[in-house]
């Protein structure tokens, strides 16, 4: 349902993305994953349809073309670091999802799109707070709420929807982390195309269908968790010591980042060392 | 009832009453009964007692349009700030301090100067029409100046839009001085009235203009409070939830211009008014557009109004420029947002 083909995107003399190419198919969850300055970001901008390009395609047709009044009802993005320049009720800014989907005054069915997405993000009591007020966390949570409020996240007859989250994990803590992608996950089921950007492999592991590694603008690779997680494509892609093993229930990879060196020792005293190396 | 329905509906009894205490004071006082039948003796063609002949003249002549006019002024100027400061998405966007105003001010002047006494002898209707395409063209090319200059990729930078506002303001002033003292007596004259600010010049052809320009800037800003909210999210955030924003700033800029414009051609610098009004409204009532746009409308209205029955009675017969007291009142207000931005940002 959305492709890909040979993207390629460049500022000035800076090649930020080249010759990307992969396929989704509806009910699929991809994490795209990479070092710092990989291109994930603006893989996800080119996507969203607001870079011009003519590589991105969605139910066949160029993303471009689409409208994007049209298009704010069918797909939802999530950005990184939203600051609000004024401050807001929690409440209204999850409103804000809805805003393509009325004119002037919400309908019961917006309002009842908001206190779902609320309740998704375990926002509900936070709901009448001032925006400001909250924690780097809740902020985020409250943005992400917005953004299953556009994309009506409750509604299980939703199919064919684009969802594309940057980094949606940052700030959260460890529970929550788990909830939003349980949700995501549960969403993208329902026959709807979900992107998002991670930096944890364990959690790209366990809930992306599949895996898209990105370093410096080029695509090292895309397939599911156990075909892009090995141990020589992660290490050389972090530049870092890795060892991947299989979850003990989910049976998914898991992955181990660590060094030799004096981290090690402190917990195996016996060991001789090596000089501290990330690298292998 | 929430604080701000509560609000919104205070602010209209308030304008109501305002606005027929408006007509009562001045140096002639004309009470509300003998507006009531001056106004039906108008409209139903009766003649009036004697007694009313002063009243009448000065209620058709002066006091009427005056009132009106502060009204007109006082909610477009006040509704633009609001919009700019959304669309800056910063709170000391105002008109007078980003250079706006200076920048039509400069149109007045060289309009003023250059066009010759001719034009402006006699108040003409061709005169006031070329003074107000030109504070709209000076207004609107301030704008897109400081828009571009103040932008940095996705943001706009609140220092550099304040700084090109001293910019601005401060060739304004060198272009006004160096005008003035080209100037001769009458335009002189004139030159201080627009650089100080007041009704007083108020005829019935200029509320005309200015009323429609604000009934105007009404329609087509007042029901853009969705995509000021978004905006607030950031322009990429607006986009994405499918708010034109090219098509929102094309608008404020348009407006903004021309209710600028349209107020410092008629009655000078005002400043401040679309600083100090949603600044309250937004402690009173919160940052919703839905709520802020309306509002400040009212506000505006009822501010400039009562600016400027204290302006024309404080020292009666004589009068206070109506810029002076609204500077007054707005420069503590822009002191004290300054010093909230530089504790919460710098």
């Amino acid at each position: 349902m959305l492709a890909i083909k040979d993207l390629s995107i460049a500022v000035g003399q800076k090649q930020l993305l080249s010759k990307i190419g992969f396929e989704v198919k509806p009910g699929e969850l991809i994490a795209i994953l990479g070092p710092n300055g990989a291109g994930k970001s603006t893989l996800i901008k080119a996507i969203s349809g607001t870079l011009p390009s003519s590589s991105v395609f969605w139910k066949d047709q160029l993303i471009t073309d689409f409208p994007s009044d049209e298009m704010a009802l069918e797909r939802a993005v999530l950005t990184q670091q939203i600051q609000m320049s004024y401050d807001f009720p929690v409440r209204e800014v999850v409103l804000m999802g809805r805003y393509p989907h009325f004119n002037n005054q919400p309908s019961r069915q917006d309002f009842e799109a908001v206190e779902k997405a609320l309740e998704f993000t375990d926002m509900q009591k936070f709901a009448d707070r001032s925006y400001e007020t909250l924690s780097g966390g809740e902020k985020q949570r409250v943005q992400t709420a917005r953004v299953f409020a556009q994309i009506q996240l409750n509604n299980t007859e939703n199919t064919n929807k684009l969802l594309l989250l940057d980094e949606p994990l940052n700030n959260l803590d460890i529970h929550h982390q788990h909830l939003m992608l349980q949700r995501i996950k549960q969403f993208s089921e329902d026959r709807n195309v979900t992107l998002l950007v991670l930096h944890d492999l364990n959690m790209a592991a366990q809930y992306a269908d599949k895996i898209l590694l990105l370093k410096n603008g080029n695509q090292l690779a895309f397939g599911t968790a156990k075909e892009v997680l090995n141990e020589e494509l992660i290490s050389s892609c972090y530049e870092l010591r890795v060892k991947i093993d299989q979850h003990p229930y989910h049976n998914c990879p898991v992955v181990y980042f660590g060094c030799y060196g004096k981290m090690y020792q402190k917990f195996n005293p016996t060991v001789q060392g090596h000089e501290v190396s990330l690298t292998i | 009832m929430n604080k701000k329905r509560i609000t919104s509906l205070g602010l209209v009894a308030a304008l109501i009453v305002s606005f027929f205490v408006s007509i009562n004071i001045g140096s002639v006082s004309i009470s509300f009964d003998q507006f009531i039948s001056l106004l039906t003796n108008k409209f139903t063609g009766q003649e009036n007692p004697t007694e009313l002949f002063q009243q009448n003249a000065i209620l058709w002549g002066i006091r009427l349009p005056r009132v009106l006019m502060s009204l007109f002024i006082g909610s477009s100027l006040a509704l633009c700030g609001a919009a700019l400061q959304g669309l800056f998405r910063n709170p000391l966007a105002d008109p007078t301090i980003i250079g706006i105003s200076s920048g039509a001010m400069l149109a007045a002047a060289i309009v003023i100067v250059l066009a010759g006494d001719t034009l402006f002898s006699s108040y003409s209707f061709a005169g006031l029409s070329l003074l107000s395409v030109a504070t709209f063209v000076g207004a609107i090319v301030v704008i897109v100046f400081i828009f571009r200059i103040a932008k940095e990729g996705k943001k706009i930078n609140v220092m550099t839009m304040l700084l090109s506002g001293i910019a601005i303001n401060a060739v304004a002033a060198a272009g006004t001085g160096l005008l003035t003292y080209l100037a001769n007596d009458v335009q002189l004259r004139t030159l201080t009235f627009w650089t100080m600010g007041s009704l007083g010049g108020s005829t019935w052809y200029n509320v005309l203009i200015v009323g429609a320009c604000t009934i105007l800037t009404l329609i087509f800003i007042l029901p853009l409070h969705k995509q000021f909210n978004a905006l607030a999210l950031g322009e990429q955030e607006a986009a994405y939830i499918g708010i034109n924003t090219e098509k929102l700033k094309r608008r404020v800029v348009i407006f903004t211009a021309l209710s600028v414009g349209t107020a410092v051609a008629f009655c000078g610098m005002i400043g401040f008014v679309g600083l100090v009004v949603p600044h309250i409204l937004r402690l009173v009532g919160g940052s919703d557009h839905r709520f802020l746009l309306p509002t400040s409308a009212l506000a505006g209205a009822l501010l400039l109004c009562w600016a400027d029955n204290f302006s024309r009675t404080i020292v009666a017969p004589a009068e206070i420029p109506i810029g002076i007291i609204t500077a007054l009142a707005g420069a503590p207000i822009f002191l004290y947002l300054l010093l909230k931005q530089k504790k919460s940002t710098f």
